[in-house]
């Protein structure tokens, strides 16, 4: 069941983007976050179209929500496709620059050496945001012990488990 | 191309409705493969310097601003990096136009009955910024499977998915504009898959007419009055696009057929008069896109306001 997320949990994850990433906290002010077991997603709203989303939501009619943001809120698990909603741009930190060769490679679910990248944007261990060509092309986690770059694709993260 | 399947009976029908030699120049343009064609995702840019770069020539279309078709053989563009991330979606050029015909704007309450895989319903976002809201219906589950995909990888943010049976849906709701891209025969269809029309016969047609006739009568149901509704397929059959455009104009009087504006697309208006069966004459204002014509894929589209 889909419903609105709290405000608390809501707030805690625009700080989690904002510190984590530097997005800044108003890129969501016009945005409803919802969550669905552990996945929490984003859709736009205005004041008209909110009452819908929300009568829509009472009534238990609805199957999927805007963007998913994060595939697991609890421990930040980003959604690789998701995160395409945000500008190149807009991420201030832990995000790398791909060369064509690299983001290919990270489509196949390669791990890839941060010291092979294109442009750095102060690392640190957890999850980092990829950029080819001034676009987002999804999330990674990123070891800094290793200096190695590991694509959260959901495939990926299949075989792991 | 592998050999193109045109069914008899199908033959028989087109050369009924466009007469022996126009039927012949329907016939053979079947039977040639259709230029693929893509279209730019304004949510994420417009920057198409990526296929110059690739060696992959395209041309803008005259109608369509946004939209190219492919004129390189390539294969594998699919698959590149620019297309999983969402910057272009590969799409027939006919089955963009619905969406541009329906016009959203950015306040709107939008309903997009039968939207898997959710391409339209892409465009539906592009054109409203990301703005108003759009509710994306399709009936069957594994189909919203690629419906959600889709959009996610587009970008779309304003977007509520739903899985209802659309002959029944109901969330309590008036909608400002409906999309009914309807489930049909595909006749048009055959230039990109030769076989097509394998499992054509009338009484599918017919059964899928009777399909359409519900669910336009509920799309109409759900629009606010002033609200409007384009109804399309992507098949030539008159059964399945205006004599279900009739069945609506017969049943409600306060159904008006409005013209439409393509320029630089060459279609045909819509027929009135089929199977010795007179239809109404505002039925003339839908448009009719043969392949022989356009050269792109066979579609009817008609826009119909609820006064």
């Amino acid at each position: 069941m889909t419903k609105l997320l709290d405000t608390k949990t809501r707030e805690k994850l625009i700080n989690y983007l904002n510190s984590r990433f530097g997005i800044e906290k108003d890129f969501f002010r016009d945005y409803l976050f919802t969550i669905s077991g552990h996945s929490v997603s984003i859709i736009s709203q205005s004041r008209e179209t909110r009452k819908i989303i929300e009568q829509l939501l009472y009534r238990n009619y609805v199957n999927g929500f805007g963007i998913e943001l994060f595939s697991n809120f609890k421990d930040y698990t980003p959604s690789s496709l998701g995160f395409g909603l945000f500008k190149a741009g807009e991420i201030m930190h832990n995000s790398v620059t791909f060369s064509r060769e690299q983001a290919n490679d990270y489509f196949k679910g390669k791990d890839i050496s941060s010291k092979d990248a294109i442009k750095i944007n102060t690392l640190s261990s957890g999850y980092i945001i990829c950029i080819f060509n001034s676009q987002i092309i999804g999330t990674a986690n990123f070891d800094k012990q290793s200096q190695m770059i590991k694509p959260n694709l959901s495939f990926v993260n299949t075989k792991i488990k | 191309m592998s050999e193109v399947y045109l069914p008899k009976e199908f033959m028989d029908k087109y050369k009924s409705i466009l007469g022996e030699e126009e039927s012949e120049k329907f016939f053979e343009s079947c039977k040639t493969r259709l230029t693929k064609s893509l279209i730019m995702n304004t949510l994420k840019g417009e920057d198409t310097s990526f296929f110059r770069e690739q060696g992959i020539e395209i041309e803008q279309t005259k109608f369509l601003e946004k939209a190219y078709f492919i004129k390189s053989e390539v294969s594998g563009l699919g698959n590149t990096i620019e297309q999983n991330i969402g910057l272009f979606q590969m799409q027939e050029i006919s089955s963009m136009l619905p969406a541009f015909v329906l016009n959203p704007r950015e306040t709107d309450v939008i309903l997009d009955l039968t939207a898997a895989p959710g391409n339209k319903t892409g465009i539906l976002a592009q054109i409203m910024n990301n703005k108003g809201l759009i509710i994306a219906n399709d009936v069957d589950k594994d189909r919203l499977k690629t419906l959600k995909f889709t959009l996610k990888r587009l970008g779309v943010t304003n977007t509520v998915i739903t899985c209802q049976d659309g002959c029944k849906f109901d969330l309590g709701l008036r909608f400002d504009k409906i999309l009914l891209d309807a489930p049909c025969s595909c006749e048009g269809m055959v230039r990109k898959k030769a076989d097509s029309l394998k499992g054509w016969s009338t009484r599918d047609v017919s059964g899928k007419a009777e399909l359409q006739k519900k669910l336009i009568e509920k799309s109409f149901s759900l629009l606010k009055i002033g609200g409007t509704l384009v109804y399309s397929t992507c098949t030539l059959s008159p059964e399945e696009n205006e004599e279900v455009v009739d069945y609506l104009l017969k049943k409600n009087t306060n159904a008006k057929i409005e013209e439409i504006s393509i320029p630089g697309l060459v279609h045909d208006k819509g027929i009135i008069e089929f199977n010795k069966k007179k239809l109404n004459p505002e039925i003339k204002k839908a448009i009719r896109i043969w392949p022989h014509k356009s050269d792109i894929e066979g579609f009817f589209i008609c826009k119909i306001k609820k006064e």
